[in-house]
């Protein structure tokens, strides 16, 4: 054999073993399963196809060869250009690589790793690409599930959270809302009641600093910690480094402003600037403050305080929803504040009322009935040994002590009917004339210069309060005579107005008339008439027309005033026959 | 007529000054400063014609002395006045009641009424 031959030969051999190697090759492309390894065109079309790409695209070789690979493609990504822009890639860089749906013959969606990689002749011309996709859709919907499922036991999680705190914030709401209510005395041991309720669910340290009505300091009433021997060290801290009232953040500056101030994380920078020395710096950093919040105590008219809670070393953080439940119940707890307080201010004032009652209904009341014993023993003394000026002096001194029992009588009843229990009022059938007539004739006794004319039907029942009448009566019959012309009487008529219809009784006296100014407001309390001297002998307190119109009221009735120079001064009372009441006091308040 | 008053009264002067009007009119006076007092002394009294009762007192007060009196069948008869800065408060029973403070003339014409001078 020659050369060439020897050579032919030998290409052959080389060819049949390169062409075995292709076949072998071919048979490992065509046989592989899990990966759809195919040739494209340059256009795009199938030309070969292999078991995986069958199994995963779900065609025949037969069925595909010839098919554009668009059909692999969802419409939108073939509408979107895609197909023509993976081959642009892969012709231009060589390689092109991708995940994303792809559609199967039966119309089901596949998740798939898409490598195309270009396929080059000698002459460096692309003569189509070799397409080589794995199904991952398994692996997709694996991960998709472990997410879902994932994001799912998280909203759980969340849901339970957000629940828990709702719980939390509700028990404490209730009992924070109970002890804010009940002992609405004293509001300190509240506050701290309220601060303890907070720990360690709401807070890990929750303290309460209030402004007290004329303070320029807050102070703080309540410091709360799940671990009592932290509160007593906080107690001793605050004591050796008292807080700053000037200090731009914190209790004193929300006090300041009324906004509230909110850390989910308290800046170093925050602690750094709040410490007095590097010791104090120390102290606070080994508390971990990491989480924060102060709000207001906002009342009516002013700031009363703060309240802050504080997350240290829990790990837990304040949101914006924490500050609104904080924020919410600090208006709760100054309303309670501000009840309490002006409950205390009310109990006070109650009790020097009780007092002052106390003092002129009982004490004041003894001396003066031993005053008038003893003068009256002695007037008899004097007259017995025959000595006018000693009589003189003593009748004095007696109507003296009467007019200053009356004065108190007077302010008993303005009291009464001003603060407290109402003026006492007793209703019974009461012959209305047989009273005038006693009161009557007793001025006449004290009066015997003067005339009063009483002009009255033989009697006149009606359901009355006869004492409180007579003190009407009297103190217009007083007046009438204190102030009216010495020479001219006094009249006091009494008229039926109808058949068992009201009574109306008018007393009058002629001189000179009442003030128009003082007309207006002569049923007001302190107020009195002209200073004439006549009337100064009878002064009191100016509560006698004050009085006399209440009774008239707690009757149901009338008393006006009518005064001119030509008519004289006339008070005109009407009263209803029976009024129509069950209550035996009159006033503002519940009878005590 | 009997002639013997009984004054139950806290009050040192009022008591006294009660004591020295009712003897310059002829009448016996016997004081006691509170109930329990009172008690004790009502039970020496001989010709007693009348208690002058205050209510409010230091000790036993005037409801409970004059509950422990009524209970005693030989003071049934035994009239008692009560005075009072609180007469509206005037134990059922009493005889009279007069308001606080005394006059002179009314304590006078009550005492009148009960005993002979």
């Amino acid at each position: 054999m020659g050369n060439s031959e020897k050579n032919l030969a030998t290409a052959v051999t080389d060819l049949k073993r390169a062409l075995e190697e292709t076949k072998r090759y071919l048979l490992l492309v065509e046989s592989v399963e899990d990966y759809a390894i195919f040739v494209l065109d340059p256009k795009g079309y199938v030309t070969t196809w292999n078991l995986g790409a069958a199994r995963i695209n779900g065609y025949t070789a037969a069925e595909i060869r010839g098919k554009h690979f668009s059909v692999f493609y969802t419409p939108e990504d073939v509408a979107a250009g895609r197909c023509e822009h993976e081959l642009d890639v892969a012709g231009r860089k060589g390689r092109f690589e991708d995940e994303g749906w792809r559609v199967r013959k039966d119309g089901s969606r596949l998740w798939a790793n898409v490598v195309i990689t270009a396929m080059r002749s000698e002459s460096g011309n692309v003569v189509g690409f070799a397409k080589v996709t794995r199904d991952l859709t398994e692996r997709v919907r694996n991960e998709e599930q472990r997410l879902r499922l994932a994001a799912e036991s998280a909203a759980r999680e969340a849901k339970a959270a957000a629940e828990a705190t709702q719980r939390v914030q509700r028990e404490f709401l209730a009992k924070a809302g109970e002890a804010l209510t009940a002992s609405s005395l004293d509001y300190r041991m509240t506050l701290a009641t309220v601060a303890r309720l907070a720990v360690p669910e709401l807070a890990d340290w929750c303290s309460v600093e209030l402004l007290e009505p004329g303070a320029t300091v807050p102070l703080q009433v309540a410091v709360a910690h799940a671990d009592p021997s932290k509160v007593q060290y906080a107690r001793e801290l605050g004591e050796r480094y008292p807080p700053d009232p000037n200090a731009p953040t914190g209790a004193p500056q929300v006090i300041r402003s009324g906004k509230s101030e909110l850390y989910p994380e308290i800046p170093a920078a925050l602690l750094e600037a709040g410490a007095r020395d590097s010791e104090h710096l120390r102290i606070i950093r080994e508390l971990r403050l990491e989480s924060g919040m102060v709000v207001p105590l906002t009342g009516r008219a002013r700031v009363l305080g703060a309240m802050s809670f504080i997350y240290a070393d829990s790990g837990r953080r304040y949101t914006q929803s924490d500050l609104s439940f904080a924020e919410d119940f600090a208006r709760r707890a100054a309303m309670a504040i501000e009840n309490a307080q002006a409950h205390a201010a009310l109990n006070t004032l109650l009790e020097f009322q009780e007092g002052f009652v106390a003092i002129l209904g009982h004490d004041l009341r003894n001396p003066l009935s031993a005053i008038d014993m003893g003068t009256g023993m002695l007037r008899q003394l004097a007259v017995t040994a025959n000595d006018p000026r000693a009589t003189r002096v003593l009748d004095r001194m007696r109507s003296s002590s009467r007019r200053m029992s009356r004065m108190i009588e007077q302010i008993l009843d303005l009291t009464r009917s001003r603060l407290g229990g109402g003026l006492e009022m007793r209703f019974a059938e009461t012959d209305l004339c047989v009273t005038l007539t006693g009161i009557v004739d007793e001025s006449r006794t004290s009066h015997p210069s003067r005339t009063v004319d009483l002009r009255c039907p033989p009697s006149l029942l009606g359901r009355w309060d006869r004492d409180r009448l007579e003190q009407v009566f009297s103190n217009l019959i007083g007046n009438a005579i204190s102030y009216g012309l010495e020479e001219k009487p006094v009249t006091v008529e009494v008229r039926e107005e109808a058949l068992d219809g009201p009574i109306r009784v008018e007393v009058h006296n002629d001189g000179p008339p009442i003030p128009e100014e003082l007309r207006a407001k002569i049923f007001n309390p302190f107020r009195r008439g002209g200073q004439d001297s006549k009337a100064e002998q009878t002064a009191g307190l100016g509560l006698g027309l004050y009085i006399s119109h209440t009774i008239v009221v707690a009757h149901r009735g009338e008393i006006d005033v009518r005064s001119n120079s030509a008519e004289g001064t006339t008070f005109r009372v009407t009263l209803p026959r029976r009024p129509n009441i069950s209550s035996p006091t009159v006033g503002d308040q519940e009878p005590r | 007529m009997n002639h013997t008053v009984l004054v139950v009264e806290d009050e040192a002067d009022l008591r006294e000054m009660m004591r020295e009007a009712l003897e310059l009119n002829g009448y016996e006076v016997v004081t006691a400063k509170e109930g329990q007092e009172a008690l004790e002394a009502i039970a020496q009294i001989e010709h007693l014609c009348l208690v002058l009762l205050d209510l409010l007192m230091p000790g036993m007060n005037g409801w409970v002395f004059f509950e422990k009196m009524r209970a005693r069948p030989e003071l049934a008869g035994v009239p008692v006045v009560v005075h009072s800065s609180v007469p509206s408060r005037a134990p059922a029973g009493v005889t009279r009641v007069l308001q606080k403070p005394l006059e002179f003339d009314r304590l006078l014409s009550v005492v009148r009424e009960f005993c002979a001078a």
